[in-house]
């Protein structure tokens, strides 16, 4: 393995300076093989709302892969999943006449609702979809959404859920509201009967709804009837934005909530939204959480840490581990939502600006750990390294999860990592 | 182009990327965003190759198309140079730099003389009206032209296989039986399997090998290049069926002053005989004449069905192949709207098409695909062939079950 130079982070910026994901640069310079593209989530998010039809737009490369995740032209329940290649002349001259033609297709062949899936080329050209669809829709059956998915925009994939998310909330329409009711934006469904809070709804009479990729349209289209929106994943909240500007639903957001007294505020504003006074429902999971940090204090704090993991919406938990004592040093960002700068300042304020990078080859960022020495990672350490290093993986097992006792698995976790022994780490890499 | 409810034919650049992304001791980088790359790795791994190149890509944001920057280029190059040391790096435009035109060739020239050791190669089969096979015919072209050196030929006779790549389906097991028969009737082995089992190295000494195997129509100009810069004769065809494959060996024969040895000859007829004993009675005993519809690379179609009409007595039903730029009178190119609406879930005979095509008409007998798009996974490593003696026998067994199951 060649050495690198110290000089080889100078490129990488501090999280403060950061506004979007412009900011977050590659932390090697080869992507092997990085990450995943916005049509792909988008494409795969499509292929997994009931009733949901899809168009992408783009080369041959576009339209052949997203083959690989929506393998049906043709779903269960009519779906059409489609695409529309730009031919050298429309590369040019646009593909405004022929995707006319193409959505006036797919309306006849009986599309309920079409995702257009805009990617790199036709983005690049400035095709105006928004305005082709502001003609055609009068004229269709068939509603119309489009997101833009160009990954020369963006490192990472989110994008395309969250964009495909916010753009459904075009075509709801406002219900009346039912007033003991709530939409669960992003539920994990193995979480579902883990968390009190949920038990606590079901127990005073609130109806709840889940939304998530395995919910048909029809349901999205119904969630204007909630009296709330209960955030659970970072691809959600900018549904959740547009349905509280559209439709004025709240909203509460847990999906960045990791700290005891960030939980109370959140789940006591739920409380008031729905009337409700939970009374001492969640002292278990409070208790078992405040016990957690306790048992953790010692070990946590004046840790050193980077966050490596794609799942992780890291800002926010490196907020909550910077006010147990941690030191963040380095965060992967797959995405950065405006809502992070909250996190940001806080962290800042504990006295903590990491850098931010995107990975894209974990072969080459050896010299990257041996020259930061981080004490523990929130996700994956070179090959090499993990005898040395403590960490975690699988935490993609909290998106989805929330509460108290989200933040209690999660020190468990990683005081169990702190505490296996360097052998036992030797075996797992052997 | 237009609205597609399938596959779309690859592009140029797919077809460069899938045919260079087998060649050991190289390096491949795309300029272009990450995304595309990891789709290509996903899809070749499907199509039953674990890229044997270290495929890279550089990436690229709206400043850099903004201002024509390849900074991400020369550092991701600067890189890989470092990390792996490849004797060869390959470089492709993906469809933004196309589009912006980024001038790969110029950039390449320009970096070169900082890396003395290794070789840049920039790829092109960029534009926007290339489709797969001239994607991989200029590929092949290209290898053939910048890579072999000045090589005497080898003491002993030796054979190059032009044209085995990944995007033919069951390559490997078609390469390997090629392999297999040229050891067997001549006692030779080869140098380069151009390109879905090679090195840069293997690469470089194409030009000792004796004789040129190009079994695809993208392959004759690499070895009408090597049959004028080296003299190596070259023989054109896909062996399919006993007869068809012994043929073919003949023809080799001749070419290398060779006697085929009759020993294997009679050993693969033994092999074959209690298939090719039964079949033709088999298929001619049938109530209604057996018809065999085939759809994919023109090549692939025209071999497959010759076998079948000419040695098992099979009935030519619908044929078409998958490149406009190989359709003949009797062999057309069809667009997804004209296969789609012939061939249907009351087509009767037998079907040999794409793993999609077969989806589409209700044919659950994917050992009936002979084309990509496949809807499953290549990766079992040792498939029977559709070529060769040994291809003869799985097509006659696999046709003979696919009426039974018919029936």
């Amino acid at each position: 393995m060649p050495v690198l130079p110290e000089n080889m982070l100078l490129h990488l910026k501090k999280l403060s300076t950061v506004h979007s994901n412009k900011g977050v640069h590659f932390l090697t310079p080869a992507a092997f093989p990085g990450s995943h593209c916005p049509m792909h989530s988008a494409a795969r998010l499509a292929g997994s709302i009931q009733g949901l039809s899809s168009l992408v737009i783009g080369t041959q490369e576009c339209a052949y892969y997203s083959r690989l995740v929506l393998r049906d032209s043709y779903g269960k329940a009519g779906e059409l999943h489609w695409m529309y290649v730009l031919d050298a002349n429309e590369v040019v001259f646009g593909c405004r006449e022929g995707l006319i033609q193409a959505l006036a297709e797919m309306d006849q062949a009986d599309a309920k609702a079409i995702l257009l899936i805009v990617t790199c080329l036709p983005d690049l050209i400035g095709e105006d979809i928004e305005a082709i669809i502001h003609e055609l829709q009068p004229k269709l059956a068939a509603r119309l959404i489009s997101i833009s998915a160009p990954h020369f925009a963006c490192n990472g994939h989110p994008s395309g859920i969250w964009r495909t998310l916010e753009a459904m909330v075009g075509i709801m329409q406002q219900r009346t509201m039912i007033p003991h009711s709530a939409n669960l934006l992003g539920l994990h469904a193995a979480s579902a009967s883990e968390v009190p809070l949920l038990t606590s709804l079901s127990y005073a009479g609130v109806k709840l709804r889940c939304l998530g990729p395995d919910n048909t349209l029809d349901e999205f289209l119904s969630a204007t009837d909630a009296a709330i929106n209960i955030v659970l994943s970072p691809y959600m909240l900018p549904l959740a934005k547009r349905m509280a500007n559209d439709f004025n639903t709240p909203f509460v957001s847990l999906h960045d909530t990791y700290g005891m007294h960030d939980i109370d505020a959140a789940y006591a504003r739920i409380g008031e939204h729905l009337g409700l006074d939970f009374g001492d429902a969640f002292t278990e999971g409070r208790s078992a959480l405040k016990k957690a940090e306790e048992r953790a204090a010692a070990k946590l704090r004046g840790l050193s840490f980077f966050a490596t993991d794609l799942s992780l919406d890291p800002i926010p938990l490196s907020a909550y581990l910077s006010t147990q004592g941690m030191k963040p040093l380095l965060l992967h960002i797959e995405e950065f939502y405006q809502e992070d700068r909250q996190w940001v300042q806080a962290m800042h304020t504990q006295g903590h600006d990491p850098l931010v990078c995107h990975r894209v080859n974990n072969l080459a960022e050896t010299s990257v750990f041996e020259i930061l020495k981080p004490a523990f990672s929130l996700g994956p350490v070179p090959p090499s390294l993990k005898p040395k290093i403590s960490h975690v993986d699988q935490l993609h097992k909290m998106n989805g999860f929330f509460g108290y006792e989200r933040t209690t698995w999660l020190l468990d976790k990683m005081m169990q990592a702190l505490s296996t022994p360097a052998s036992d780490l030797l075996k797992e890499m052997i | 182009m237009g609205l597609h409810r399938f596959h779309p034919t690859p592009s140029g650049r797919m077809g460069t990327l899938w045919t260079l992304s087998t060649i050991r001791n190289a390096a491949l980088v795309e300029f272009g965003s990450m995304g595309h790359m990891l789709y290509g790795r996903a899809a070749l791994k499907r199509m039953g190759k674990n890229p044997d190149c270290k495929l890279y890509s550089t990436h690229i944001n709206e400043s850099d198309i903004a201002m024509g920057e390849t900074k991400r280029l020369t550092q991701a190059i600067a890189d890989i140079v470092l990390r792996d040391q490849p004797r060869v790096i390959f470089v492709l435009p993906s469809s933004v730099p196309e589009m912006i035109g980024t001038d790969l060739s110029a950039l390449c020239r320009e970096l070169q003389t900082s890396y003395p050791q290794v070789r840049l190669l920039p790829f092109g089969a960029g534009g926007f009206n290339i489709e797969l096979y001239q994607g991989v015919q200029e590929t092949l072209l290209l290898l053939a032209t910048t890579l072999p050196l000045a090589v005497p030929p080898t003491s002993v006779p030796t054979f190059n296989l032009i044209g085995s790549c990944t995007d033919l389906f069951q390559f490997n097991a078609d390469a390997q039986e090629i392999v297999r028969i040229m050891e067997g009737a001549f006692g030779i082995r080869p140098i380069c399997i151009m390109t879905s089992d090679t090195s840069v190295e293997d690469i470089e000494h194409m030009g000792a090998a004796h004789i040129n195997l190009v079994i695809r129509r993208e392959g004759l100009p690499a070895a009408c290049h090597l049959q004028q810069k080296f003299g190596t004769p070259l023989v054109e065809g896909r062996p399919y069926g006993m007869q068809g494959t012994y043929s073919w060996l003949k023809q080799i024969a001749q070419i290398l002053d060779r006697p085929v040895n009759q020993d294997f000859i009679i050993q693969q007829q033994n092999e074959a005989q209690p298939i090719m004993e039964i079949a033709p009675g088999f298929f001619s005993h049938q109530k209604k004449p057996v018809e065999l519809s085939v759809g994919g690379h023109a090549d692939v179609v025209a071999g497959i069905l010759t076998y079948a009409c000419s040695e098992l007595g099979l009935t030519p039903g619908l044929c078409w192949c998958d490149s406009p730029a190989m359709a003949t009178e009797t062999l057309p190119y069809w667009q997804e709207t004209q296969w789609s609406q012939t061939v249907t879930s009351k087509h009767q005979g037998l079907l040999m098409a794409s793993g999609e095509v077969l989806t589409w008409v209700g044919r659950s007998n994917l050992a009936m695909q002979i084309a990509n798009p496949s809807r499953g996974w290549q990766l079992y490593p040792y498939s029977p062939p559709y070529m060769g003696f040994r291809g003869a026998m799985n097509l006659a067994t696999t046709w003979m079950n696919e009426v039974v199951r018919m029936l």
